[in-house]
């Protein structure tokens, strides 16, 4: 498409790095506890809940940024894609995995927040026509 | 609950005959991250640009069937079906990965399986490996 200024590139680089730390650590962190035998415990749900909050932020910056007229250089339609792609890993792979809470819950949520941050890499390429 | 790694639970990870249960959890969570994006890859590819390269695409598509029906197959403790799928997305990884390498011309636009899912970290190829020790692993066992 028609390349131009991507506005406040500042601020969605800040969410992009916050976002791909905190899936990460995520994670580690849920594959470490599944790994160690553990059971899905509400301070796992709270990772979980905390990482889809800031992708909420992110999904509502980018619309934001959309209708103000910030211009993606790859395909939008992809873009939009993704991005619904990013709120939907955590919730559906939760459902699923909370079907028979164990130790493969936690493993389950690990490989979602890994999906998470390959989600947000691959966004902030399309953004910026990679 | 469970944190133990042997067989005493019945949810345990062999024998159930179940591939949905245990680590299948997580498995199926992979199947259906790819499910997905082929799935959604393909509908791109089609829809936006068909003519340019309707065997890759075609191609596309049909890597996308295969593995909607492995999800729902090995979500659904149908170890048939999910053998099937599963054994059709191995030899489809192995065919098209050597294909598209020997004969890359052919091949203009990139599938999941191109150059052995190189675009994908290489998991399409690990996946059916991981899929088909899994289905055996819970076999139906008696006693």
């Amino acid at each position: 498409m028609r390349s131009g200024a991507v506005p406040s590139p500042i601020v969605v680089d800040g969410l992009v790095v916050a976002l791909l730390a905190m899936s990460l650590l995520a994670a580690l962190v849920l594959g470490i506890e599944g790994a160690r035998g553990k059971d899905p415990l509400w301070w796992h749900l709270g990772v979980v809940a905390a990482l889809e909050l800031l992708l909420v932020v992110q999904a509502v910056v980018a619309v934001v940024l959309l209708l103000e007229g910030g211009q993606i250089v790859g395909s939008a339609g992809v873009f939009i894609a993704y991005l619904i792609g990013t709120l939907l890993a955590l919730p559906l792979t939760l459902l699923w995995g909370l079907g028979e809470p164990s130790r493969w819950t936690l493993v389950a949520l690990a490989v979602a927040c890994v999906v998470v941050a390959v989600l947000v890499l691959r966004l902030d390429q399309i953004w910026a026509g990679v | 609950m469970r944190e133990d790694q042997t067989d005493a639970a019945p949810e345990s990870l062999d024998g159930s005959g179940r591939t949905s249960r245990g680590f299948g959890r997580v498995l199926i969570v992979v199947y259906g991250v790819f499910a997905v994006s082929a799935f959604a890859r393909a509908s791109v590819q089609i829809l936006s640009d068909f003519s340019e390269a309707p065997a890759a695409y075609s191609l596309s598509a049909f890597a996308a069937v295969v593995y909607i029906v492995a999800t729902v197959a090995l979500a659904r403790d149908n170890r048939r079906a999910a053998t099937t799928a599963v054994l059709i997305e191995l030899i489809g990884v192995l065919v098209v990965g050597v294909l598209s390498l020997a004969a890359s011309e052919s091949f203009p636009r990139d599938t999941v399986w191109s150059a052995f899912g190189r675009g994908y970290g290489y998991v399409p190829l690990v996946l059916p490996v991981v899929g088909l020790w899994w289905i055996w692993h819970t076999r139906p066992r008696t006693g």
